[in-house]
């Protein structure tokens, strides 16, 4: 319930052709993000007796998909194939945060079947990243930073989660942060950044970042003010990209109208050329605590200039357009369980993917779902053949 | 005694600069259970911040000022403002309302009260209140309360909407004396709308009156 997410930036897009609705970044930087964390790694586990005296928290959550995937205008016994994945998700917290805080996450996403011959084809230039003959490792470190908590300002450095935006889907203010469409929840990847955050009363503040990165990578910062008034929660953000040579200003919004009501209206502006408009409106409602509904829309004006703007199919393909829409329709059958629909396309372009979902909280800790995925109107990559539906069951267990 | 009189009792119970304490949350839904832990500070009636603690909801946390409500997802470092319409929705599946949850107001002020008998619940004496809602923004239209005549305390509350359907119903299960207050440390609440559906929520290692570090109700806070 309002989670929100932005949009996935292209880059990663190529090697996506057979992935699961879930994300990988698969590419030369997993590859030197698994190499530079893998220390981390290592010691995460025997560690983990050890820290609980040095007052660390760990907690995480394994997911299993099993998916199998079909390719219509086959004879029926070879439209089917299996793919799957199972991620692992650990987490680690000091226990006192009351000054400073220490906290990492890290996704470990083993794949098999077909969405693992595909990326082993793909990385096998690049040298091995694979674990075992038929699976495939991927890992992700969305966080590993360090905070500080002082009386006027909280400081932040190393790999987080950056949300400047108020969207579900689409985020056109958020710069920092890359988020799965294709992921079930919407997931978002971290960002190396250094923030300062300062409180101006209880419900409001300024909030200031720049991405760690290096010359090549040209810099990027952002400074937002925020504050909540009348049920409304709203800021103002100003940015800058480097890597663009481009300035983004912004006004978020997120509050209450009889249905809950969100929007962003950005001006992005190319310190060689012309300034243009990106906007994103959304809504949500719900009936007799049963019904539960979400929609967005993306204006982006010049999406062919506006690489932010193009945002990554799973299955291979990217969707970019200047009318891009979101629609989700939840019922709660009861409390632990619920059927789902959603929507994501390139409405311009008629374009984008279903998703049918049916989730369970069947057990303390544990959970089920079992989805189905149709993508439309999306452009093979060339000799990729991608599959037309995918029908998949995941367990889930929080530990 | 009046009916103002017996809310006036029952408030100087209640009545606390601030309150820390552990809890659970029971959730049974048709014969399942679900159980959620937590630690909670809260400033009177305007301010409170909760923190789940048990593994699927882990770092979860909710910050109430006034009749704002926010939520906020640790996993994905994201604040979300809660909707208006979702403030009718059960906190974390349970049956207390995120609007139960926010009512912060003295029930005087919304309700106009009268005794309406006097009734034995369970081998204790008690008044049983008639409250009417005298104000529209009130998440229920009438409500009958049974309070214990010697420890002024609410034992059994029955909310129903202006049909006159009854909505919910909440039981104490267990009152302790901390300090010189008689506090309901374990309540029941049924969803009378759903079959099977109730929740019981615990409080553990209440303190009143601690001194809580400045600023710990903020937004600020909320996403550290």
């Amino acid at each position: 319930m309002g989670r929100k997410a932005g949009k996935g930036t292209l880059g990663e897009a190529s090697h996506r052709s057979f992935c699961p609705p879930r994300v990988f970044f698969v590419t030369l930087r997993v590859l030197r993000a698994f190499v530079v964390n893998l220390p981390f790694l290592l010691l995460l586990a025997p560690c983990a007796t050890m820290c609980e005296e040095t007052g660390l928290r760990f907690w995480g959550a394994l997911q299993s998909d099993l998916i199998a995937v079909q390719t219509f205008g086959r004879p029926v016994r070879d439209q089917f194939d299996f793919t799957g994945m199972s991620t692992l998700t650990l987490n680690a917290k000091n226990r006192d945060t009351r000054f400073v805080k220490v906290e990492g996450s890290v996704d470990l996403v083993m794949l098999y079947g077909q969405a693992a011959d595909a990326l082993r084809l793909r990385m096998a230039p690049l040298g091995s990243t694979q674990i075992s003959g038929e699976s495939f490792l991927l890992v992700d470190v969305r966080k590993l930073y360090a905070s500080l908590f002082w009386k006027y300002a909280d400081v932040s450095v190393g790999r987080q989660i950056v949300n400047l935006g108020t969207g579900t889907v689409f985020s056109p203010i958020d710069v920092f942060t890359t988020v799965n469409i294709a992921d079930l929840a919407f997931k978002r990847s971290g960002s190396n950044v250094a923030r300062v955050r300062v409180p101006l009363g209880d419900v409001a503040g300024i909030d200031a970042m720049a991405k760690l990165a290096s010359r090549s990578q040209g810099a990027t910062g952002a400074i937002k003010a925020y504050a909540a008034l009348r049920g409304f929660d709203l800021a103002a953000t100003g940015i800058y990209r480097g890597d663009q040579d481009a300035i983004y200003s912004g006004l978020t919004f997120k509050g209450d109208a009889v249905i809950g009501v969100r929007g962003e209206l950005v001006e992005r502006w190319n310190l060689h050329g012309d300034p243009w408009f990106l906007g994103m409106g959304g809504a949500d409602y719900s009936i007799a605590k049963t019904w539960f509904f979400d929609a967005e829309y993306l204006y982006t004006q010049h999406p062919e200039a506006d690489s932010s703007a193009l945002w990554v199919s799973v299955f291979g393909g990217s969707l970019s357009g200047k009318h891009s829409g979101y629609a989700s329709v939840r019922c709660a059958i009861n409390d632990l369980m619920g059927v789902g629909l959603a929507v994501v396309a390139d409405i311009g372009n008629q374009a984008g993917f279903g998703t049918a979902q049916f989730d369970w909280d069947a057990l303390q800790n544990a959970r089920l779902l079992i989805y189905a995925r149709l993508p439309f109107g999306m452009e093979d990559v060339p000799g990729i053949e991608m599959p037309d539906a995918y029908y998949g069951a995941r367990v889930e267990v929080a530990f | 005694m009046t009916a103002d009189e017996i809310l006036a009792g029952i408030d100087r119970n209640q009545d606390y600069a601030t309150v820390t304490y552990t809890g659970t949350m029971e959730i049974h839904v048709g014969g399942e259970v679900r159980v959620k832990n937590m630690k909670a500070m809260a400033a009177g009636a305007e301010k409170a911040l909760v923190e789940f603690t048990n593994p699927q909801d882990q770092g979860v946390k909710y910050l109430k000022l006034n009749k704002d409500l926010w939520i906020y997802f640790p996993s994905e470092q994201d604040m979300v403002k809660i909707s208006g319409h979702m403030l009718k929705e059960g906190m974390m599946g349970s049956d207390v309302s995120y609007e139960d949850a926010l009512e912060s107001d003295a029930v005087r002020t919304r309700y106009a009260a009268s005794v309406e008998k006097e009734e034995s619940l369970d081998g204790t004496a008690c008044w049983v209140l008639l409250l009417e809602a005298k104000v529209k923004d009130v998440p229920y239209y009438k409500r009958r309360m049974w309070v214990d005549k010697t420890a002024m305390v609410p034992r059994k509350e029955e909310m129903y909407a202006k049909s006159g359907k009854l909505l919910k119903e909440s039981r104490v299960l267990e009152v302790k004396k901390i300090g010189k207050r008689e506090f309901p440390v374990k309540v029941e609440m049924v969803n009378k709308l759903r079959k099977d559906s109730r929740t019981i929520f615990e409080m553990k290692d209440v303190v009143f009156d601690a001194k809580l570090p400045e600023g710990v109700f903020s937004l600020q806070n909320l996403q550290r």
